[in-house]
């Protein structure tokens, strides 16, 4: 793997989606729908297909050779002592993970898209966020310098927010963009101001630089801990964890392809790969660690919970995302980062599908997306119904499923290696995320598809055209057996049945002595028996689903109605967390702009910013006043100057 | 006598190196070319002669780019007159690539006008040679040559348009404050010349080295009196009242050809003079107070101006006397950082005010030039693609990155900074803070929907060679704000390589 092929690869996969992006955005509106869809996917299934070379270069490299850096040019140079920015771009594991993510879902998804968005007039530009989102992405993760990869941020946040106002003609969606776009930023400030701190420390952003700084920060010191919490705060706007979750579930006003790609597979899981990017300061900063776990189960509970309540189907899958992220977030937080992307990598297969399916669902009903309005839709979607059941058994953590591997797995470190005095408590938390894992993943399968029709709707559901299932088929094939496949490999290695193969192929990256499955080894007794008290916690919330929904008229309501009436209320309206910030963000902050222009304005800003205004506007005017036109003013202009520059000089002369 | 003694071209006697002024000559020779060219060409056959002209370019562009593998060592030529640097040959590449592209939307706009006669292109190369002369002078004596050739075309090519009274008074008035101006340099010169008794420049520093920590009067009313020459040639205020009444009243094409070139020509011959040749510190303090105040003078009175204005041309006018200040900060500071981010500063210029400026002259129709405020509202919607270049010529212009104007900002800024002149780079920070917004209400206009009721205007189709202009003046812009140390290794290694010994 030499510098240069890593160079052209980048290169490569970097232009493919932008040059899809800019064709679309240029010339999209003059072309035919056809060649529209033919840019936008073409662009991806290129970029794929230079991923699965980058994949190849990266597993055919001799061990201890697995990671290279390329310089494609220098952006920013000022000098010595100043600050270099160069376009750089690594490929190890870790991004050549990524990489297959985002390209691989990415492209069925936009392969989905063509049947989706079919009759919507707006298609290029549509295609045309979509590959400028895809190249976003790339520019995050294939970044080896922090503010190349918070340009990539940026551009990411940049990109969802068009998506998810992609119908502009709706007021709710405008406003769910804004609302995204506004709490992304105030995850980018955060990263912003770490990438000071960095830089001022350590006088350099570029991030093979940064890491080999790293024990320059005192270990656990205050320095690193602000650091690695600022990097944390950009990582939970930007992947939808307590206090900054509450834009995800309004993202879903985006088209669902969006919601598919954006709010499931990639954008939402950028803040569980900066942390892992990000693990060698990290690991130096046990304080933020803990605070980073602490708030990864946190909200995997939280949005659990909510889950269970929403009745709105793509609000489910939101909720059950930001869960499942939670969960992610929490394995870094304890420094089990393979684990943690191995279920970002299942999780963005069987949540893609999810989505996909559910939009199969919507666009049969014509937009219909509540689930009380559903049910018995497998006799009509019965494809659909078969990759929307591979999906629910994955999330749910069903044996021999994607999702059993990388869950288990993740959770087995938490018994281990959590942080703490008691690991064993987030641990049983976990359990307990997995009996709500099964019962709102069955749930959400019972009440649309299983029971009795609910709506007239429903019998006249058509299965959704072969553009759109035969993605969704490919992904409930992975995600039934992608687990299965790695596991007996893992076996054929000697390896950890649930993550071996992952983990070795991503141990080059993850080699500091605190992190990685170094630290831990899963085939003890006592990681067994997590993984058999963790899957039984599983199976007991998909039996209890199974019990309570699985009948002719479902309540989707039924657990909930049996709770305390407090409970279910609080849970149904998502905590009130968009009222409180309503209450003490966003009210607070209209009512000060109310009182700025009504006090504050006209007293203070009238005699400020208005007088340099109109000073500007006067002076403008005074000067045009002598732009008479006249020659011989201006010729008199010229001798007074040039009178007052000699006698200026000359004066000073004299000095 | 061998062949070669006949041809003092190629065995030239010791002291003249024709290859220093390579491209010059070829500028020069297609000048002649077209001038007799035009005599035997048809009026329908007229854009031949753009043809030419622009293959003239081309071959002057090329003997630059030799040149500049050539010139690593920097010399003077032709006994000291003229300077055979990589500074000279940078100025040299931007006048060049300048002038092609006004070349290529100059037939449309004259066909349009009626006014398609041949000697306008050899005007243009003849204006070009000035100027690359100019860029390159060594002497007093060159520069003011140098100076009387370009402006000469300048005149007429002011006055071109023969039936339109705006542009003969821009001719009249143009012709008559340059003489003026012309004046004060020449006897700045004088001055200069009397004090030193050498009109070269090189020999003038070593003159004022020797002179031994004294400084004359006379010397210094000189010095003050040939920067108000150059001043009044990049239109810096207080010299600046002619621009915007020029600008408007020539011909679009021309105004496009002169506010890019002369500013950048004018500015390599203030920039060789007073940072490398007056540098001397005891000099420098006293020349330094003029140039800072001109500086903010320039930056505020364009910036200021430009909010009132309601024409497209003289905004961009009032603009360019702006951009002028912004650049000075680069004259006034002496740090090398001050003189590459100066001439980044240049390179970033030329390419989104000739991309502004041909946004008016490829679409201007038969009547008139359609650069009023009112008649750029909603132009986004019949015109895409020309409304988002011009928009981001505009954000060019305003410092907003990835453009090419944000960095130049940047850099001129931070050498100021780093030359403990903060007061400087504030007061460029404030002005520009200014300058968004005339910059974004053209914006806006383009993009905001005309009404029902108002009066459609009549843009001209953009030409397959106009459309190329604006396409390749969009791809600078931005190519300069990413790939950022392409064109600012160039300008650094220009300015390492500027002549400053004989």
């Amino acid at each position: 793997m030499t510098t240069s092929t890593v160079a052209v690869l980048s290169g490569l996969i970097l232009l493919l989606p932008l040059a899809g992006a800019l064709l679309n955005a240029l010339v999209g509106w003059r072309l035919s729908r056809r060649v529209v869809n033919a840019i936008g996917t073409g662009s991806i299934l290129a970029a794929f297909l230079v991923a699965c070379v980058m994949l190849a270069q990266v597993v055919g490299a001799p061990d201890g050779a697995k990671s290279a850096s390329a310089h494609l040019w220098q952006w920013l140079d000022l000098g010595t002592g100043g600050l270099r920015v160069g376009v750089d771009v690594t490929l190890d594991p870790l991004s050549a993970v990524m990489l297959m993510v985002i390209t691989g879902v990415g492209l069925l998804i936009h392969v989905y898209s063509v049947g989706y968005m079919e009759h919507d007039r707006g298609i290029a530009r549509f295609f045309s966020y979509m590959n400028l989102f895809i190249f976003s992405m790339l520019v995050l993760v294939l970044a080896a310098d922090l503010l190349i990869l918070i340009i990539g941020w940026a551009l990411v946040a940049l990109s969802s927010y068009l998506l998810i106002g992609f119908w502009y003609e709706r007021p709710s969606a405008v406003v769910a963009a804004r609302k995204a776009f506004i709490t992304q930023v105030a995850g980018d400030v955060a990263l912003v101001i770490a990438a000071f701190l960095i830089v001022v420390h350590i006088g350099t952003l570029s991030m093979p630089g940064i890491f080999a700084a790293a024990p320059s920060f005192a270990s656990g010191g205050l320095l690193i801990t602000v650091v690695c919490s600022l990097l944390a705060i950009g990582a939970f706007a930007k992947s939808a964890q307590f206090p900054l979750h509450t834009w995800l579930p309004d993202a879903m006003e985006g088209p669902t392809p969006v919601s598919a790609l954006i709010h499931a597979a990639t954008m939402v899981t950028a803040g569980v790969y900066l942390i892992a990017r990000f693990h060698p300061l990290f690991d130096r900063a046990p304080v933020a660690q803990g605070m980073v776990a602490c708030v990864g189960i946190g909200t995997a509970v939280m949005a659990g919970v909510i889950a269970l309540s929403q009745v709105d189907i793509k609000r489910v899958i939101a909720y059950s995302t930001m869960s499942q992220i939670g969960l992610m977030i929490f394995a870094v937080g304890i420094g089990a980062y393979s684990a943690g992307m191995f279920h970002l990598a299942t999780h963005a297969v069987f949540k893609a599908l999810l989505f996909m399916a559910a939009g199969n669902v919507i666009h049969a009903l014509h937009d219909e997306q509540d689930i009380r309005l559903m049910g018995g839709l497998s006799t009509n979607l019965r494809r659909t119904e078969l990759c929307f059941l591979s999906g629910t058994f994955a999330l749910a953590g069903i044996p021999l499923f994607a999702g059993f591997f990388s869950k288990e797995g993740l959770l087995g470190f938490g018994l281990t290696n959590g942080p703490g005095a008691f690991p064993w408590v987030l641990y049983l938390v976990g359990v307990g995320i997995n009996v709500l894992t099964g019962l709102y993943a069955f749930r959400l399968w019972a009440t649309v598809f299983r029971g009795e029709p609910q709506t007239a709707r429903v019998y006249a559901a058509r299965e959704a055209p072969r553009v759109m299932l035969v993605p969704v088929a490919i992904l409930a094939l992975l995600s039934a057996f992608l687990g299965l496949i790695l596991g007996v490999w893992s076996l054929v290695i000697h390896d950890n049945f649930l993550i071996g193969v992952f983990a070795r192929f991503l141990s080059p990256v993850f080699t500091t002595p605190a992190s990685g499955p170094l630290a831990v080894d899963l085939s003890t007794g006592t990681a067994i028996l997590a993984g058999i008290v963790g899957t039984l916690g599983s199976l007991l919330g998909a039996g209890l689903a199974a019990r309570i929904w699985l009948q002719r008229n479902p309540d989707p309501s039924a657990v909930t109605a049996r709770l305390p009436r407090a409970l279910p209320q609080l849970a149904y309206n998502k905590f009130y967390f968009d009222e409180i910030y309503d209450a003490l963000l966003v009210r607070p902050l209209v009512a000060l702009a109310r009182a700025a222009r009504r006090v504050v304005e006209p007293r203070f800003m009238n005699s400020g910013v208005q007088t340099v205004s109109d000073a500007c506007s006067e002076l403008g005017a005074w000067v045009r006043d002598y732009q008479t036109g006249l020659i011989r003013d201006y010729a008199s202009y010229m001798i007074a100057a040039a009178g007052v520059f000699v006698v200026a000089t000359l004066v000073l002369v004299s000095r | 006598m061998t062949v070669l003694g006949v041809l003092p071209v190629l065995a030239p006697p010791p002291g003249i190196d024709i290859l220093g002024l390579l491209p010059e000559v070829i500028l020069a020779g297609g000048f002649i070319v077209l001038m007799m060219l035009d005599l035997v060409t048809a009026p329908a056959q007229r854009g031949w002669l753009a043809v030419v002209s622009v293959v003239a370019v081309a071959g002057a562009f090329g003997a630059t780019v030799w040149c500049w593998f050539d010139a690593a060592t920097p010399r003077t030529v032709y006994f000291g007159a003229f300077a055979y640097d990589r500074f000279g040959l940078f100025i040299n590449a931007i006048i060049l690539v300048s002038t092609a592209l006004v070349l290529m939307i100059t037939p449309q706009y004259l066909n349009r006008r009626g006014l398609h006669y041949g000697e306008y292109y050899a005007l243009i190369l003849g204006a070009a040679t000035g100027m690359m002369l100019l860029a390159g002078a060594g002497s007093l004596m060159v520069i003011f040559l140098a100076i009387e050739l370009l402006s000469i075309a300048l005149y007429i090519l002011s006055g071109f348009n023969r039936t339109e009274p705006r542009s003969q008074e821009a001719a009249m008035k143009y012709l008559l404050l340059g003489g003026f101006a012309s004046g004060f340099l020449l006897f700045g010169m004088a001055l200069i010349y009397g004090e030193t008794g050498h009109t070269q420049l090189t020999l003038i520093a070593a003159a004022i080295t020797n002179g031994g920590g004294t400084v004359d009067p006379l010397l210094m009313a000189g010095i003050a009196l040939l920067f108000v020459g150059l001043a009044f040639k990049i239109s810096a205020a207080p010299f600046h009242t002619w621009t915007p009444d020029v600008y408007q009243g020539a011909p679009t094409s021309v105004t496009t050809f002169m506010s890019v070139t002369t500013k950048v020509a004018a500015f390599a011959a203030l920039i060789r003079v007073f940072s490398y040749t007056f540098g001397e510190p005891l000099i420098y303090d006293r020349w330094k107070i003029i140039v800072y105040f001109v500086a903010i003078a320039s930056m505020v009175v364009g910036n200021v101006a430009a909010l009132r204005q309601t024409s497209l041309k003289r905004v961009l006018g009032y603009s360019g006397i702006a951009q002028g200040g912004y650049i000075l900060i680069g004259v006034v500071v002496l740090t090398p950082a001050a003189t590459w981010g100066s001439l980044y500063y240049l390179a970033s210029y030329a390419v989104a005010n000739i991309g502004a400026f041909a946004v008016i002259t490829v679409m201007a129709n038969r009547g008139e030039d359609l650069d009023s405020y009112a008649s750029l509202r909603g132009l986004a919607f019949r015109r895409p693609y020309v409304a988002a270049a011009m928009g981001l010529f505009l954000l060019s212009l305003g410092g907003f990155p990835p453009t090419a104007g944000f960095f130049a900002k940047f850099f001129v800024f931070a050498a100021a900074i780093g030359a403990h002149e903060l007061p400087l780079a504030l007061w460029g920070i404030g002005t520009s803070a200014v300058s968004v917004f005339y910059y974004l209400r053209v914006g806006l206009l383009m993009y905001t929907r005309p009404q029902p009721d108002e009066p459609s205007y009549n843009w001209s189709r953009t030409s397959l060679s106009g459309g190329g202009v604006l396409a390749l003046t969009a791809a600078g812009t931005l190519v300069m704000g990413i790939f950022v140390t392409l064109v600012l290794n160039i300008a650094v290694s220009a300015q390492n390589g500027i002549v400053l010994h004989g």
